[in-house]
């Protein structure tokens, strides 16, 4: 599914004495298959633009094309409904959501919106479930009886059901220990690689995680979309990223303070290939 | 949706802003005493009188009211015309064949109307001019004496205070879960009356469940705050009843005896 | 005056509902004064029941905790407890009662009695002093998470604190609002002598901590300085933690032969220590 905004703009209350510009100017191309991250502070914008991307709203200025539908200013709410069956979305906190008496019923309650049967919702319950590691015991269980953790991945089992081509995904570890944090995000990895047509848009502050699971990144400050690229590009500028208040990976601020030329090359941002690019440059060893 | 200003706060540093919260309660409450004196319309002319002198003196646009005064005026005259037709004395004016007009109804009616108006303009011009946390606090202190009789005045205003905080977090919580839903293929606006009410469990039960949990959470934080009820405890805002808080209150009781000389 | 220990938690057990398996299983540990304490563990470790029985929220089944050399369980020492004690809570939205920023800080003055003078200068002086200056008559729902967590830390600072525990008080924001609630914490603990007990999954809260304890499934098992800790890979492993980026890094330059003075410990230290290093070869 191809993502394309072109001078995308939303205002809150347009024509009210609350009228407040939220993002404008914004342009984003996301091919099928791509692995996104969007990062900003709280307030900059960045989950009001995603949330167009499946319709939750409809912009105010310029146009957002999504696979074959093109959305415009005044566009009616019903016509975006078949939107969300290709772009879902977890929200920050998804376990707020859940609300059937079973684990079951929640997680089918997507499928059942989009219109699949019941053979067919029984099926994706059951691969939804196991994709997010929910033991099968658990189905028949109340959500409310579970664990934090375990409400969060019925939550997500919830949308990955939806079958969704793309997924929004809003800081889906906040909160979580660091084991659950890395757990989490490459359950995501996961179900990406399993399709190459799939993407996941991932929304976060959280910058080591940016640069370890996306490709791309778009950096977003007061509504507009202030720098992209791939991280290593992004990480480049540790200044401008400081403007927009943010920061960039321990592995590039120590390797920026010993090599201020920027000649170093990072892929996992991991601390083994941090080491490794350390030694080489004290070894004296030049760019690659 | 924004025409409806009873419950607004308008920041201000007026007269009217300044009185005591306590003075402004009971000088509503005796406004609306005094009202009841008036057996026919023209009695309510000092009322009125003296609504508009308070308005007056709050500073704030009176476009701004007439504004905020629209939903308010549809329904006084619903309420007048429906009083009019149920009142069946006194000389018919207007011998309609299925509703048969009378002067006592049409008077009946506009006395009715007339002390409605009024008194939701003055309690417009109360929330206008005072924030909601003095109105509570007010509420609590008018109270107080009544605890012995075991009216719960602390813990009432405790609530109302902690439901105004929480509003606002409420329907932010609410539009999330909604969006949430939508992100999950649910519908809120189309379908059937029973469809649609349905469709609003998905919102309620996450929303209740939520709210219980801020309950639990905030009761606890409260807890460790030193809470423990309202014994021994003391006030960070205080009140001042000033003379000229009396004075205003000392004018309603001077518009009731012009509203008693004028009785028809 | 002998220095007393700050708390003391002696043998603890505690269980959430009689036959529900036990949160803690014979806790004991010490916090002295004007220490900064992090203790962290997995969600579900039984740090955050521990943080509640300091101040008597909860009460152990078996053994005793002391605060200054209070009793919780006594229902006398409670009430001074809970003026030494200040907590914050995880969630920003569930711990301000009043609708305005200055209200909600007179709060707990309003439950101690305080007169209203008193309050007044109180109240002033701990907006201030948690950099809220402005925001006095704001209402909760337009602040940031930030400012609500420091909203929550002036009403406690107004008390005058002993001892301010954080129950995973920045897990819910955002790296701006962490940094203002932590630079806040660790100014208190600075000129306000406060002891600060900081319970937590961050690992970079960890390493301002002198003193680290890790819990799992309801016992300590480890405490020690930060720097010896996370270097117990099994330990953290077990608890659902990591190694700071900064540990696991020195120890890959080590199996590289790049090696970092013991010193050298926080990021800073370590970058001057490697460009010392560079600027040898």
């Amino acid at each position: 599914m191809q993502i394309k905004a072109q001078n995308l703009g939303f205002t809150y209350g347009e024509g009210t004495p609350f009228e407040k510009k939220a993002v404008s100017g914004i342009d984003v191309d996301i091919p099928p298959g791509s692995r996104i991250a969007v990062v900003g502070h709280t307030g900059s914008g960045k989950s009001t633009l995603v949330q167009h991307l499946n319709g939750l709203l409809v912009p105010t200025e310029g146009t957002l094309t999504v696979g074959e539908t093109t959305i415009r200013p005044g566009m009616k709410q019903k016509v975006l409904h078949h939107l969300r069956r290709t772009v879902g979305m977890v929200f920050q906190y998804p376990e707020h959501q859940l609300f059937e008496e079973t684990v079951e019923k929640d997680i089918a309650f997507a499928p059942n919106n989009f219109g699949a049967g019941e053979k067919e919702t029984a099926e994706r319950v059951r691969r939804a479930a196991e994709a997010v590691g929910l033991d099968e015991s658990l189905l028949s269980r109340s959500p409310f009886e579970l664990s934090g953790g375990q409400m969060r991945r019925v939550a997500i089992a919830g949308v990955l059901a939806g079958h969704p081509d793309v997924l929004i995904l809003d800081e889906p570890a906040a909160g979580l220990d660091p084991k659950g944090r890395r757990a989490m995000m490459e359950m995501f990895s996961r179900w990406q690689q399993e399709q190459p047509f799939r993407s996941y848009i991932l929304v976060t502050h959280h910058m080591e995680d940016a640069a370890k699971y996306a490709d791309y990144l778009y950096v977003m400050n007061a509504g507009s979309i202030v720098m992209e690229g791939t991280p290593a590009e992004v990480f480049q500028s540790p200044a401008r990223l400081k403007e927009a208040r943010l920061d960039v990976p321990a592995a590039v601020r120590i390797l920026t303070e010993i090599d201020g030329s920027g000649s170093f090359s990072l892929n996992t941002y991991e601390a083994d290939e941090t080491a490794d690019e350390i030694a080489r440059i004290l070894r004296g060893g030049g760019p690659l | 949706m924004r025409s409806m200003i009873l419950g607004q706060y308008v920041q201000g540093d007026s007269f009217i802003h300044r009185m005591d919260p306590r003075a402004k309660l009971t000088g509503l409450f005796l406004f609306l005493l005094v009202m009841f004196l008036a057996n026919r319309p023209a009695a309510l002319i000092p009322a009125a009188a003296f609504a508009c002198f308070v308005f007056l003196m709050t500073r704030i646009p009176v476009r701004y009211l007439l504004k905020g005064l629209k939903f308010i005026a549809i329904m006084v005259i619903f309420l007048f015309l429906f009083r009019m037709l149920m009142t069946r004395e006194g000389t018919v004016l207007l011998d309609l064949p299925w509703l048969p007009i009378y002067e006592e109804g049409v008077r009946d009616g506009a006395v009715f109307a007339g002390r409605l108006f009024l008194l939701m303009v003055m309690a417009t011009v109360l929330t206008l001019t005072t924030t909601p946390i003095e109105l509570t606090d007010a509420l609590e202190r008018l109270f107080k004496p009544l605890q012995r009789l075991g009216v719960p005045a602390h813990e009432l205003a405790l609530t109302m205070s902690i439901a105004l905080r929480f509003i606002p977090t409420l329907f932010s919580e609410m539009e999330k879960i909604m969006k949430a839903q939508m992100a999950r293929g649910a519908s809120f606006s189309d379908g059937s009356i029973v469809k649609r009410i349905k469709a609003l469990i998905p919102l309620l039960v996450p929303l209740i469940i939520q709210s219980f949990r801020r309950a639990e959470e905030l009761a606890v934080a409260m807890e460790a705050r030193g809470y423990a009820g309202s014994e021994g405890r003391t006030r960070f805002r205080q009140m001042v009843w000033r003379a000229s808080d009396t004075r205003v209150l000392f004018t309603v009781v001077l518009t009731g005896i012009c509203i008693f000389a004028l009785r028809g | 005056m002998a220095e007393e220990t700050a708390v003391q938690v002696n043998n603890v057990t505690y269980r959430y509902a009689e036959g529900a398996p036990s949160v803690l299983s014979g806790l004991s540990l010490k916090v002295e004064q004007n220490e900064w304490v992090a203790i962290t563990g997995h969600n579900g470790s039984g740090k955050s029941t521990l943080a509640r029985l300091i101040n008597g929220l909860l009460l152990p089944e078996h053994g005793d905790i002391l605060v200054q050399g209070l009793n919780s369980a006594s229902e006398d020492d409670k009430v001074h407890i809970r003026r030494k004690v200040g907590m914050v809570f995880q969630n920003p939205d569930n711990q301000i009662v009043a609708p305005t920023v200055q209200d909600d800080v007179a709060f707990g003055l309003e439950n101690t009695g305080v007169d209203p003078q008193t309050m007044e200068k109180r109240v002033a002086w701990a907006i201030k002093a948690a950099g809220l200056a402005g925001l006095e008559h704001a209402e909760p729902h337009n602040l940031s998470g930030g400012q609500k967590q420091r909203v929550a830390i002036a009403g406690i600072l107004a008390l005058k604190p002993d001892i301010l525990v954080l129950d995973e008080a920045t897990s819910m924001l955002d790296p701006l609002g962490k940094k203002e609630v932590m630079s806040l914490a660790g100014r208190l603990h600075k000129e306000e002598n406060v002891t600060v007990i900081s319970i937590t999954h961050d690992l970079e809260e960890v390493l301002r901590a002198d003193r680290m304890i890790v819990m799992n499934q309801g016992v300590v098992t480890a405490d020690g300085k930060p720097d010896d800790v996370f270097r117990e890979k099994e330990i953290l492993d077990r608890a659902g933690l990591e190694q700071p980026f900064s540990v696991r890094l020195r120890e890959e330059l080590a199996r590289r032969e790049v090696v970092i003075p013991e010193n050298a410990v926080s990021e800073k230290a370590m970058v001057s220590a490697l460009c010392r290093l560079k600027h040898k070869t």
